[in-house]
């Protein structure tokens, strides 16, 4: 490029920085030389004088380099390299238990057992020398402690809540399309027998649970905003994100949930899974199960039946939120046979309900990022990643999370007015 | 790839040294660098790599196409009005795309028309708006007869570095194509600084920017009405830090990273909450973005050449404008009506004393003149953690001592100043954040309804004090602090900076927190 010269002004330098250290006395000169070339513009001289108004000039002479002040610490090239390779080793050593976890979070392939080869001595190492620790001790204080992780989730002795007959529950937005691109086959089953719930009230609201990987995340936000007038329903949510059923080494969910569950005491547990699911797994003898494979279709359906029963524990209501039609092609096909499992499951289970959420947010069985709303403008209901529920997408399908447990725990009549004062 | 990641770490401790080694050879260093660039750019979905290449190669194309009619004003004018036509209908298909397609369909569905246009299955690409935005500067500074057309593979480099590929600054071509003729000087590298902005911006973009979403910022815009008055305004004060944090964290990191490879980027934040005016609150927010709205946008929209009301209008344009490029919401809208009224209002306010004083020329800020230093002249003004001297500026004139009642009630005059510009601020970014208008109105509402403290956290609060206050650090602090560093043995600096990065990896979120600034 050449920029084109000027001759009213006098020439600038564009790049500045020194061919040596500058002294402490002599920081200024290291801000001069070397190109010097003339940024004028002949013939705009007239129309940016006129039009600086009201940003700073629109001269080059006034660009603000990210480096003008001077200082010390120019040093080689080959300096900065060993500084930066020295702390990128020494770094790896004293977070040596973070490479290990992001090496395991990577999908199963070349990619991640080359990072496990890598990453697996250089925690070793860290260990036998207590490098790790620092780190530990920070994250321990300031409570971010790793969760529970294991290879092929953990053995829970968990009772299983299954009976032979079921829970199903459709939105409250009548389907005006097909619904049979979930993949289901099973045909609509009745509620089973079971003792009724208590009535909460706005001083003992019902205590619900959200979990899930991040499909959960605006979901929870849109059933927060929901209830806000709604004092009868208290709402915990906790999701995390790069996690679900198919990688219990990154988020052993049903431990996790067996372990915090009893903490919050809850009624109702929300659960959204399978986002990024569409993996393989591993077995607990160590051997990869492909995805797609009627081993893997085995392998899913037990971990699903799992983290049901461990949610379901104490006669909670379970509400299993299935996965929308999304817009990637494989997680799009997937999903269908994830949501199959989940429904088969959720149907052998009386206090599990499978929340169909496709007559909402795909009506006619297709993706939409866009949907009207009641009054017919345009809203976003999906991320633009054509996965994620957006917040106004949470608050849409809000409804349909609190019409699949209304009629159970009694909140479908307003609440009884507060007795009169004597 | 993104910058705070196993994988980016991985991928410069290659790149440095490589880059450092092919340097003497000019052809080859520069094909090496946009082989990496595009490895990086690869490295978030390889399929977008050739819209990365059709944008260098198209907007080459329109360049010289422009060139090359010198003579001839009307194809001049064709060939850069297509450039810019092409240039934001690819940057306008990926962002509304979605949008105009189901409004479209609901029109039809209104008209009683039964036809859904397709819609497309388009994913944002990362940075485009930060490389179709450096193209259109490039394109119209040769329509402008600013600069002549690069050569292909200097063009290549320049838009693709990949410092500065998804998150900016936005670099002109000016700015940077010269520095491609004169070799990086292998003896003179400016690691302290480099290792200090990539430090610095690794702790704002993880921890700050991170603590203070967790914990306030996306509670409250989810559920407004589950928070106090008190922790409604912490809230927004909150998001005003993480805003800055999470984006001057990412170019602190993107000026740190080119600097080690030899490159210098213009300064993109200086101590923006320390601004006076929201002229000033401009020249320190997001510089390179401002400065490419005042020179593509508001000049090309005619400036203040066609009298008051068309500056005004053309202010509120512009930022209104600016505001609709982050997304087609209304609340962008208002955010930007809000800096352009803003901006208009002072701009009159300057008008109207000069008029009184008698003085015309006092209203057209005379501080912006070549060669003049644009930021704040007044005495003491703070500085940022780095870059407030300006190549080529003049020194401060010594002025005749004021008596101390006068100093005293200018320094208060600019204390109030500063507090109803940082609120001014705020209350944009409030709409900006809020999913709707009715949710930005909402926290409002809470703030002025002055509910009490629900559930305050300390820590929140002691973060946002202190973000604040390190604005009002001066620059000579900072580089005395960042001298004792240099001073440092090699041992030592590795240390400390190791130390660094088990701080952001003990403290900052599982996974990766993405840059607030991506989904533009």
């Amino acid at each position: 490029m050449t920029i084109i010269d000027g001759p009213q002004r006098a020439p600038r330098p564009l790049v500045a920085p020194s061919r040596r250290a500058p002294a402490p006395g002599e920081q200024s000169a290291a801000a001069e030389t070397i190109d010097t070339v003339d940024t004028a513009e002949p013939f705009e001289t007239d129309y940016t004088d006129d039009t600086v108004e009201p940003f700073e000039s629109v001269d080059l002479d006034t660009i603000r380099w990210a480096d003008d002040e001077p200082a010390l610490g120019f040093t080689s090239a080959g300096r900065a390299i060993g500084t930066i390779l020295a702390a990128f080793a020494l770094a790896s050593l004293l977070c040596a238990d973070s490479l290990v976890l992001a090496a395991e979070r990577q999908p199963f392939g070349t990619t991640r057992d080359v990072a496990l080869a890598v990453a697996r001595p250089l925690r070793s190492a860290s260990h036998a020398v207590g490098l790790h620790l620092p780190r530990l001790w920070l994250a321990e204080l300031t409570g971010n402690a790793e969760l529970p992780t294991s290879s092929a989730g953990e053995d829970l002795d968990v009772p299983s809540a299954t009976v032979a007959t079921a829970t199903t529950v459709e939105p409250t937005k009548p389907a005006p399309g097909p619904t049979a691109t979930t993949g289901t086959t099973l045909p609509p089953t009745t509620t089973t027998t079971l003792p009724p719930r208590r009535t909460p009230t706005a001083e003992d609201p019902l205590r619900v649970v959200m979990f899930g990987d991040s499909l959960m995340g605006h979901m929870a936000l849109g059933f927060q905003r929901h209830v806000t007038s709604e004092p009868r329903v208290h709402v915990y949510t906790e999701y995390h994100v790069g996690t679900g059923l198919a990688r219990p080494d990154v988020l052993d969910w049903p431990a996790y949930l067996n372990q915090i569950l009893p903490g919050f005491n809850p009624e109702v547990v929300y659960l959204a899974f399978g986002g990024n699911d569409d993996q393989d797994m591993q077995a607990a003898d160590g051997s990869r199960i492909p995805y797609g494979t009627p081993e893997w279709h085995t392998e899913y359906t037990r971990r699903v039946a799992l983290v049901m029963d461990v949610a379901a524990q104490n006669d909670r209501t379970v509400v299993w939120i299935n996965i929308p039609a999304v817009n990637r092609e494989r997680l799009n096909q997937a999903k269908d046979v994830m949501n199959a499992i989940a429904r088969e499951q959720a149907a052998l289970r009386p206090r599990v309900v499978y929340l169909d959420l496709y007559a909402v947010l795909s009506p006619d069985g297709v993706f939409h990022e866009y949907l009207p709303a009641p009054d017919g403008t345009p809203i976003r209901v999906r991320e633009g990643d054509g996965v994620h529920v957006s917040i106004p997408g949470g608050e849409l399908v809000a409804p349909s999370l609190l019409a699949a447990i209304a009629t159970e725990w009694n909140l479908v009549a307003p609440p009884a007015p507060a007795p009169a004062p004597p | 790839m993104l910058f705070p990641t196993i994988r980016f770490a991985i991928f410069y401790c290659l790149v440095l040294p490589a880059s450092w080694l092919t340097m003497p050879r000019a052809l080859r260093w520069r094909l090496f660098m946009v082989a990496a660039s595009f490895v990086f750019y690869a490295g978030w979905d390889w399929r977008y790599t050739f819209l990365l290449a059709g944008s260098i190669v198209g907007n080459q194309v329109f360049a010289i196409g422009i060139h090359r009619r010198a003579h001839d004003e009307g194809a001049r004018r064709s060939w850069t009005i297509a450039a810019v036509a092409a240039n934001l209908g690819v940057l306008g298909w990926y962002k509304y795309a979605g949008f105009l397609s189901e409004s479209a369909g609901g029109l039809f569905s209104d008209l009683g028309i039964g036809w859904q246009p397709p819609i497309p299955d388009v994913v944002l690409p990362v940075g485009i708006s930060f490389f179709t935005f450096q193209a259109l500067s490039y394109v119209l500074d040769v329509s402008r007869r600013k600069i002549h057309p690069a050569p292909l593979l200097d063009f290549a480099v320049y838009l693709s570095f990949f410092p500065h590929l998804v998150a900016g600054p936005i670099v002109r071509a000016a700015e940077f194509l010269p520095q491609l003729h004169g070799r990086r000087d292998p003896r003179s590298v400016q690691t302290s600084l480099g290792l200090w902005l990539i430090a610095g911006g690794l702790v704002k973009k993880v921890v700050v920017a991170t603590y203070l979403a967790d914990r306030i910022v996306d509670p409250l815009f989810a559920v407004p009405a589950e928070h106090g008055g008190v922790e409604a305004l912490v809230g927004v004060y909150a998001y005003a830090i993480q805003i800055y944090a999470d984006f001057s964290g990412y170019t602190d990191m993107a000026i740190g990273l080119a600097l080690l490879l030899g490159f210098r980027f213009p300064q993109n934040f200086d101590a923006p909450y320390t601004a006076v005016s929201l002229q000033d609150f401009w020249r320190r927010w997001h510089m390179t973005l401002s400065r490419w709205l005042r020179d593509y946008l508001y000049i090309g929209l005619g400036g203040n050449r066609g009298g008051r009301r068309r500056t005004y209008r053309n202010l509120m344009l512009t930022m209104v404008l600016g505001g609709l490029w982050h997304g087609a919401a209304w609340t962008f809208v208002v955010w930007g009506a809000l800096h352009g009224g803003g901006l208009a209002v002072e701009r009159w306010f300057g008008e109207r004393r000069a008029r009184r004083r008698g003085d015309p020329a006092s209203g057209e800020a005379p501080d912006l003149a070549p060669g003049a230093p644009v930021t704040d002249p007044a005495p003491a003004a703070p500085g940022p953690g780095y870059g407030t001297v300006l190549v080529g500026a003049p020194p401060r004139a010594a002025t005749t001592p004021a008596p101390a009642a006068v100093v005293h009630d200018v320094r208060r005059g600019r204390w109030l100043r500063r507090l109803a510009t940082f609120h001014l601020v705020c209350l944009g970014w409030v709409f900006f954040r809020a999913e709707s208008i009715d949710d930005a109105l909402e926290v409002l509402g809470r703030i002025a309804g002055g509910q009490s403290i629900t559930a305050l956290n300390p820590v929140v609060v002691l973060v946002v004090v202190a973000m604040l206050a390190s604005q009002f650090v001066s620059s000579g602090t900072v580089s005395r602090v960042r001298d004792i560093y240099s001073s440092w043995s090699l041992p030592a600096q590795v240390a400390a900076l190791a130390a660094v990065v088990v701080v952001v990896d003990a403290l900052g979120p599982e996974g990766i927190v993405p840059f607030i600034y991506f989904q533009f």
